[in-house]
């Protein structure tokens, strides 16, 4: 299904669940598999310095250095990568998301495994700073390939995927985050969920929606739901539609967690934000953010097609 | 400052154990928990007095799945009670310099040790005991320079900070089954 997969990593324990998706995922399919780490800013064009991304820094930066980065991956990733004997560890001094957003184009990634922040933090903490990691933002952001965001322990590994929500507003990327949902579901057999919140905005605040308003909204949602993604199912049919009204991310999480979804997929930004100057889109954030289940931005039509599984491996 | 008294049962008791009928009135009080005070009571808190389920957007779904959980008997192994602490940290790298005070609820192991509670659906923690721990206050995110402090904590911090720390919990307990 994903013939080369990036896992961009810290190499540290809160990249742990996005390791084990990342190291599963590719054994189940076959692919490529490539660990990339990032670890700090270069100087001002070739530098044999770089500033540690954490402390602010200054290190030396040569071959050897280098080696005992990566030999320290492997030795970290032992347990996972020993049925992956082809698992290639990389390493690159730079800014992380431009070097996994570079290393992504020149190896042609099908996919970008990434946790969604590169350190432990307080749940109390997560809402005074940014939500998801500044990183996995601007990779998400400006990713050709989907990108995989795991911050929970994943209880399902991919191919025993039961439920795939995908969470739509309508919009050009939203169409593509549909027709990668369905072809995964397609090609996994599992049920697929087609869901649309109509925005009113938070329960119980002053809000001009009468309930004629949300009856003709979810009307209108409904025909649209059936006009872009049923009459795109082909000869998929399992699936559902569910429509909902309130603010978005809290009843795509609910309805996430009614319907024990597996995968949320869900586009980066909105229709209404430019893509330049789109952050994540505080949907996508706030589900990120305290989803159980990983979730999956898709931006452009790239990589949306999802190929059959690889030549079955000698003994399966 | 003024004090309320958080009782097991959910109700909300002002100085001589009169009950308060209106939360807005008592958000700035100084929260003091009554014995066998537990997460339960905090869910009975906000079934009690619906306006505060308005100052966090799955509060009310929570208050309405106490009707449906069990009665007692609500206590995962290894988890001894819940914290809500205060921290204040102060940050200097990456820039810019900042200083950031939150609330955090966490679980406390039977030896003392921190656990993540994230994985725990709300319905299995219902009677573990909720308690207020210490201000923690963090030098330039180095968790090596950690103070303790004792601290107070308002009716506002209080539903503020559980309920920021419920709206994780949701996870399904177990996976569903494919067609």
């Amino acid at each position: 299904m994903f013939e080369k997969i990036l896992f961009a990593t810290s190499a540290s324990p809160t990249c742990d669940d996005a390791a084990r998706v990342a190291f599963e995922l590719s054994r189940k399919n076959r692919s490529k598999l490539f660990v990339y780490h990032v670890f700090g800013l270069p100087g001002r064009g070739f530098s044999l310095t770089f500033r540690d991304v954490r402390t602010g820094e200054s290190e030396h930066v040569d071959d050897n250095l280098v080696s005992l980065v990566k030999e320290e991956m492997a030795q970290y990733y032992e347990k996972l990568g020993k049925d992956h004997p082809d698992c290639v560890y990389e390493t690159a001094t730079g800014e992380p998301h431009t070097e996994i957003l570079r290393k992504a184009r020149k190896d042609d990634a099908s996919l970008i495994i990434m946790g969604a922040h590169t350190r432990e933090e307080d749940v109390g903490a997560m809402r005074h700073r940014a939500i998801a990691g500044s990183t996995m933002q601007k990779v998400a952001k400006s990713a050709r390939c989907p990108v995989l965001i795991v911050s929970r322990p994943c209880v399902t590994c991919w191919s025993y995927f039961a439920n795939i929500v995908v969470a739509t507003d309508f919009s050009k990327p939203s169409d593509y985050a549909f027709q990668f949902a369905r072809n995964v579901a397609k090609e996994i057999g599992c049920k697929l969920h087609v869901f649309h919140c109509v925005d009113i905005g938070p329960e119980g605040q002053a809000s001009t929606a009468t309930q004629s308003y949300i009856e003709q909204q979810l009307a209108a949602s409904e025909k649209k739901v059936q006009d872009k993604y049923v009459a795109n199912m082909g000869d998929f049919d399992n699936y559902i539609l569910a429509l909902r009204e309130g603010t978005p991310h809290v009843e795509v999480l609910k309805y996430a967690r009614e319907s024990k979804a597996d995968l949320i997929v869900m586009a980066h930004h909105t229709k209404d934000v430019d893509p330049e100057q789109a952050m994540l889109g505080s949907t996508i954030e706030q589900v990120v953010l305290r989803s159980a289940c990983p979730v999956l931005s898709v931006n452009h039509p790239d990589k949306v097609d999802v190929s059959p599984y690889g030549a079955p491996r000698s003994g399966e | 400052m003024d004090e309320i008294i958080l009782a097991a049962n959910g109700f909300l008791l002002r100085y001589g154990e009169t009950q308060e009928v209106d939360p807005l009135c008592v958000l700035g009080a100084r929260v003091v928990l009554a014995e066998g005070y537990t997460l339960r009571s905090f869910v009975q808190m906000l079934c009690l007095n619906p306006l505060l389920t308005r100052l966090n957007p799955f509060a009310k779904d929570l208050a309405g799945g106490l009707a449906g959980w069990p009665l007692s008997g609500c206590v995962p192994a290894g988890i001894e009670r819940l914290e809500l602490s205060k921290t204040v940290e102060i940050i200097g790298h990456p820039a810019p310099p900042r200083l950031e005070i939150y609330h955090a609820l966490r679980g406390v192991g039977t030896g003392g040790e921190d656990l993540e509670i994230k994985p725990y659906p709300v319905e299995t923690l219902l009677d573990v005991p909720v308690v207020l721990g210490p201000l923690k206050h963090v030098v330039f995110g180095d968790r090596m320079d950690e103070f303790r402090f004792h601290t107070v904590c308002n009716l506002f911090e209080f539903q503020e900070g559980i309920g920021w720390q419920l709206a994780f919990h949701g996870a399904p307990v177990e996976c569903a089954l494919r067609r």
